[in-house]
């Protein structure tokens, strides 16, 4: 491959079994959900371009600086609906996910190839300020060595990070604990 | 408080109001246990990126107490929040207090260097006057006929205890002195007295004589280093991408104007210019990082 191809070439990262495509989250617009949103639409689905713009105004992010009213999920998968994404976001009934239930949760993105979006203290400041309360949106996107290593998309930091298990569970157990899990269909009918 | 308690709260906020705010310091409500109130603070991320080296600065802003919601306890937990409309307007009202009072804090930090600006010594001209006469006579005449915008100025300089009033003449006072003493010539006082001016009486001089010019100069700078403040770094930033940050802040600006008071400020020192790129001055930057940090209702974490 070319340099040239290198540059023009949309940024693939090979994650294990799961291609994650990087959205490049603008620095003035850093609205963490719809980065992970657009990003897993990506990288679901490559040949049905959703806007950025588009999944912000669903969840209504683009005018405050108070987030993503998940509740406005509902209007989005709408959206998608009607756009043949075959992609259904949801918060689970059981909304609070236990840090034990961590390894399962990976083991479920590998199994169905989709990340799922969590909300979680800033992970890579979680070292020096454990103590202090940053909530946002990654996008957990599969594991290395077994369970010691943990990748994540950083849609703020644009890019794969990683981290371990135990620094995972800790910011997770610390405030986060939000997931937003994706259904994905396949001609009307639910696979995932 | 159990941990059931707290993920309902957790579950309900980021449901209906947003995934940015997060509740805090828990209190209970008379003696009942059954009874929470709880403040809602907001984090969010900024996010500057210097122009040249294209490196990220990641951080958080936290704005504390934006708004309360309480939890009761009766067969579940009933959560009640404020409205989302509510909420965000309170939001932009905490931050607009913030810039306001980050633009105090330029002034007072870069004061001595605005001072300089050929515009401050045209707009304050009567004061130049005054100056003059005291610098070079030690005194200034009290004269009945003088016109009311004179006398308005005669009269701030003594509220600030600048000047004395005598019968026929105004003198001055200690502070204007030690102010003198510590001046080599007559540009060098003047300069002094225009900085001690923005310093005390910013809010007098532009509320009862008019002197607004000097608004977009603080905004500027306000603009760029509160960027840099919240990247905990100088970064650098080309002119249009400084504009572009300043129209994020701001409303909308000329670019001619603009650029012409980006110029005014790298004569006067406030900014620097290196190649393509602008920079702020190390001085200013450690005086407005520090002075941040004083705001109580607001923290920037690095």
């Amino acid at each position: 491959m070319t340099s040239l191809m290198k540059d023009i070439m949309p940024k693939i990262v090979d994650d294990f079994n799961i291609r994650v495509k990087l959205f490049n989250q603008n620095p003035d617009k850093l609205d963490c959900v719809p980065a992970c949103i657009k990003s897993v639409i990506d990288t679901a689905e490559p040949d049905n371009i959703i806007e950025i713009e588009s999944v912000c105004k669903m969840m209504q992010t683009s005018k405050n600086r108070l987030g993503t009213q998940l509740k406005n999920l509902k209007n989005l998968n709408r959206f998608l609906e009607k756009k043949s994404v075959h992609l259904k976001f949801y918060v689970p009934e059981k909304h609070e996910l236990s840090p034990l239930r961590i390894p399962a949760l990976v083991k479920e993105v590998k199994d169905t190839q989709l990340p799922v979006i969590c909300s979680v203290n800033s992970l890579a400041l979680a070292d020096k300020r454990c103590n202090i309360i940053n909530p946002h949106a990654i996008l957990l996107s599969g594991s290395q060595d077994g369970m010691h290593k943990i990748k994540y998309y950083d849609p703020l930091l644009e890019g794969v990070q990683e981290s371990t298990t135990p620094r995972f569970i800790k910011s997770w157990s610390d405030v986060g604990k939000g997931v937003i899990f994706v259904k994905k269909y396949l001609q009307d009918r639910l696979v995932v | 408080m159990n941990q059931d308690m707290l993920n309902q709260v957790s579950w309900q906020i980021r449901n209906d109001l947003g995934t940015n705010l997060y509740a805090d310091n828990f209190q209970k409500v008379g003696k009942s246990q059954a009874r929470y109130s709880f403040d809602l603070n907001l984090s969010f991320p900024v996010c500057h990126v210097d122009s040249i080296s294209k490196q990220r600065y990641v951080n958080y802003l936290v704005l504390k107490n934006v708004a309360m919601g309480n939890l009761e306890k009766k067969d579940n937990y009933a959560v009640n929040l404020p409205k989302f409309n509510e909420v965000n307007k309170k939001v932009k009202t905490h931050l607009s207090a913030l810039n306001e009072e980050s633009e105090k804090i330029i002034l007072a930090s870069s004061s001595n260097k605005i001072a300089k600006l050929s515009e401050v010594d045209h707009y304050l001209k009567p004061i130049s006057f005054i100056m003059g006469s005291m610098f070079t006579d030690d005194s200034f005449e009290n004269d009945e006929n003088i016109d009311p915008r004179m006398k308005k100025y005669l009269s701030l300089l003594s509220d600030l205890t600048l000047i004395e009033k005598s019968d026929d003449y105004y003198t001055p006072d200690k502070l204007l002195v030690s102010i003198m003493k510590k001046s080599d010539n007559l540009k060098e006082f003047k300069e002094n007295i225009y900085a001690y001016l923005l310093d005390n009486a910013y809010e007098t001089l532009r509320d009862v004589f008019n002197f607004t010019f000097i608004e977009p100069y603080i905004k500027l700078e306000n603009s760029y280093y509160s960027d840099s403040v919240e990247s905990n770094k100088l970064i650098r930033q080309t002119k249009q991408d400084m504009l572009k940050r300043f129209k994020i802040r701001y409303n909308s600006i000329r670019p001619y104007k603009f650029f012409t008071y980006l110029n005014d400020l790298v004569n006067i020192d406030c900014l620097h210019k290196s190649d393509s790129s602008y920079i702020g001055d190390d001085e200013i930057f450690e005086t407005v990082s520090d002075k941040r940090k004083l705001i109580k209702f607001a923290a920037v974490y690095g």
